[in-house]
């Protein structure tokens, strides 16, 4: 903290000259409207930063320091301000003397490079000059503004800086979270399609693992282990097995791609496609639900996506703010958001079922080479792409059209079991291989896949500790800071509120036009100053209209 | 947390500041957080790693940041 001993101020806004012996205490100045006690208070934050708060920022009309910092009836080159300082922490002394003509060169007497360091941090932190608007709003502030008036008001953008990166790590362990679920969840539907099993299931698996094993005199397993190996034991084939082995992975293959085919056309799936065309027709039909539904998304894309600005329009916003207001809008679409959720649920095994068979379908498609005159597979390399890239539109919901579309084709089928039917025909043309080929085939896929399908596992594990960490970080971070910021708050409040009721002596304003002290601190001030953040300051209140002003050392 | 453990009141009602050099706010709120934090199942070393690095070490950056929660062998 700077302590000032003595202050002395000439052709200073409406001060000709005068010097006030402080002696390092606390003091008011005490007057009647136009006396000059802002322009004491004034002159301390000049002298200190070189600049005067209050001719600048909005609604102050241009006025300048250079300009409006000199008396009426000087100029810069005369008016100046003279402060004998005391750095409370040093114990050192000095002369600091700055001139309007010359506001960021002051003279420092002695020159000490810890009182030009004392300076430039309170430069860089004038907020220890506090308007009277400023004080009234902080003392009126709603609740849910009070964490943020505090930030701001202590500059504590040290606080919001560490907010909005915690924040940006979680958003973007979240986004990878997703992105894991979703490629682990494609590894197990190709495991599953590489072993002819329905899904990813320990007895299923064992049995059909076995089944080879044996054919090929191996032990059969009996548990499926984070490391198991399903070919152990598996010797390099005596012989090549070449196209024999071939037509095993592809009749393999083939298969899985009619039943994922066949499934698309079932009653059951079809009974799933209308309810969900009729559940998102009643979504479209109440304009206000999907407009509130639309707005929802939008809203929770803007929350995952905020880099300390706005991604729809680009403003640049505080985290918090902007946190409470896009909060504030997702809970007035509370219906919006039950029906959303419900419609995803509906449409999440539609999706499911349209990946695999994308799946299923690209994979029948890449044996078209295979013969030497390629079989014609586009619809089924068509209908790979476009079941794909319905199942994502279907997880996405919105837009709501592309989601009509994609239930509309999702049951489409045509011609593919044609193209199907002409590679079944081609892969009969193949020699057979021995059941031992097959089998070793058969483990040889089973095992590359089953590591492709560990690896993503592992990842996805992973991205969801990681997600839940820095999810928990973020909003443990969110709380601390609001209850610590609003502790703040109520402890300053209440002590301001002592310090008004003493000024006014119950109530009323002093009525001489005189200097004064006061024995004890400034609440308000104290409490900022105290937990350590105001340290070179000293304490400046603006003028009020009440006929007082009041600045302390 | 409270601030108001730095000043005390006399009986007339006068405030006297006790201390100049007490934690810096920012500090406080750290602290607070890093307590919370260790307080939930299995949070304890990342929150004694993030208590250093942003009281002790001044880490603010994103990537100092990702590398306290990260890089602590417990992922």
């Amino acid at each position: 903290m700077i302590k000032i001993s003595s202050l002395t101020i000439r052709d200073f806004r409406g001060i000709r000259s005068i010097t006030l012996d402080l002696g390092s205490n606390n003091f008011a100045v005490c007057g009647p409207n136009g006396s000059g006690k802002s322009g004491v208070v004034d002159a301390i934050e000049f002298v200190l930063t070189g600049d005067i708060s209050r001719l600048a920022g909005k609604g102050t009309g241009g006025l300048s320091v250079k300009e409006h910092g000199p008396h009426v009836d000087s100029t810069p080159e005369y008016a100046f301000v003279e402060a004998e300082v005391v750095i409370a922490a040093t114990g050192k002394s000095a002369t600091i003397r700055r001139t309007v003509k010359q506001p960021k060169a002051p003279m420092v007497t002695p020159d000490d490079p810890s009182i030009r360091a004392a300076l430039a941090e309170l430069a860089a932190h004038p907020e220890f000059v506090l308007s009277r608007r400023e004080i009234i709003k902080f003392v009126l502030a709603e609740p849910s503004a009070r964490s943020q008036l505090v930030q701001a008001l202590l500059r504590l953008d040290e606080l919001d800086t560490v907010r909005a990166n915690l924040t940006k790590i979680a958003n973007a362990e979240v986004r990878d979270e997703k992105a894991a679920i979703r490629h682990a969840a494609d590894a197990g539907s190709d495991f599953a399609l590489a072993l002819g099993i329905p899904k990813i299931s320990s007895a299923p698996l064992l049995i059909a693992v076995n089944t080879r094993r044996t054919t090929l005199g191996l032990p059969p397993l009996n548990e499926l282990t984070a490391t198991t190996s399903v070919r152990e034991g598996l010797q390099p084939p005596t012989s090549a097995a070449g196209a024999a082995v071939n037509k095993t992975r592809m009749l393999t293959e083939l298969k899985s791609a009619r039943e994922r085919l066949e499934g698309l056309a079932t009653a059951e799936f079809e009974d799933a496609l209308s309810a969900t065309r009729a559940a998102v027709g009643t979504l479209e039909a109440d304009v206000s639900l999907l407009q509130g539904a639309n707005r929802e998304n939008m809203l929770r894309a803007a929350l995952a996506l905020y880099d300390d600005e706005c991604p729809v329009c680009g403003t640049e916003f505080e985290l918090a703010e902007f946190q409470t207001t896009v909060t504030a809008k997702l809970a007035a679409l509370s219906a919006a958001t039950a029906k959303r959720q419900q419609l995803e649920n509906a449409l999440d095994p539609i999706a499911d079922a349209l990946d695999q068979a994308a799946l299923a379908f690209k994979a029948a498609a890449n044996w078209s080479n295979f013969a030497k005159i390629p079989i014609p597979v586009a619809k089924l390399a068509a209908a790979a792409q476009s079941k794909a890239a319905a199942a994502a539109a279907l997880r996405k919901l919105l837009p709501i059209e592309a989601t009509k579309e994609s239930l509309a084709t999702a049951g489409d089928i045509s011609g593919l079991r044609d193209e199907l039917a002409h590679l079944d025909a081609a892969a009969a043309l193949l020699p057979d291989p021995s059941t031992q080929d097959a089998a070793r085939e058969y483990l040889v896929i089973a095992q590359s896949k089953l590591e492709s399908w560990r690896k993503c596992r592992k990842a996805e594990v992973n991205a969801k500790t990681r997600a839940e960490l820095t999810s928990a970080v973020s909003a443990t971070f969110g709380d601390a800071i609001t209850d610590g910021l609003e502790a703040i708050f109520d402890a300053v409040r209440s002590r301001f509120g002592a310090l008004y009721r003493a000024i006014n002596h119950d109530g009323k304003v002093p009525s001489t036009p005189a200097s004064s002290r006061f024995r004890g601190g400034w609440p308000l001030m104290w409490i900022f100053t105290a937990a350590g953040f105001f340290r070179q300051a000293p304490i400046t209140v603006r003028a009020t209209k009440t006929g007082w002003a009041c600045a302390f050392t | 947390m409270s601030t108001a453990a730095d000043t005390t009141d006399d009986s007339d009602g006068t405030v006297h500041g006790t201390s100049n050099d007490a934690v810096p706010i920012v500090h406080k709120i750290f602290g607070a957080f890093a307590n919370a934090l260790a307080a939930q199942p299995d949070r304890a070393a990342v929150a004694e790693r993030l208590r250093k690095a942003l009281v002790t070490d001044g880490a603010r950056s994103e990537a100092a940041l990702r590398a306290v929660l990260f890089d602590g062998g417990d992922l």
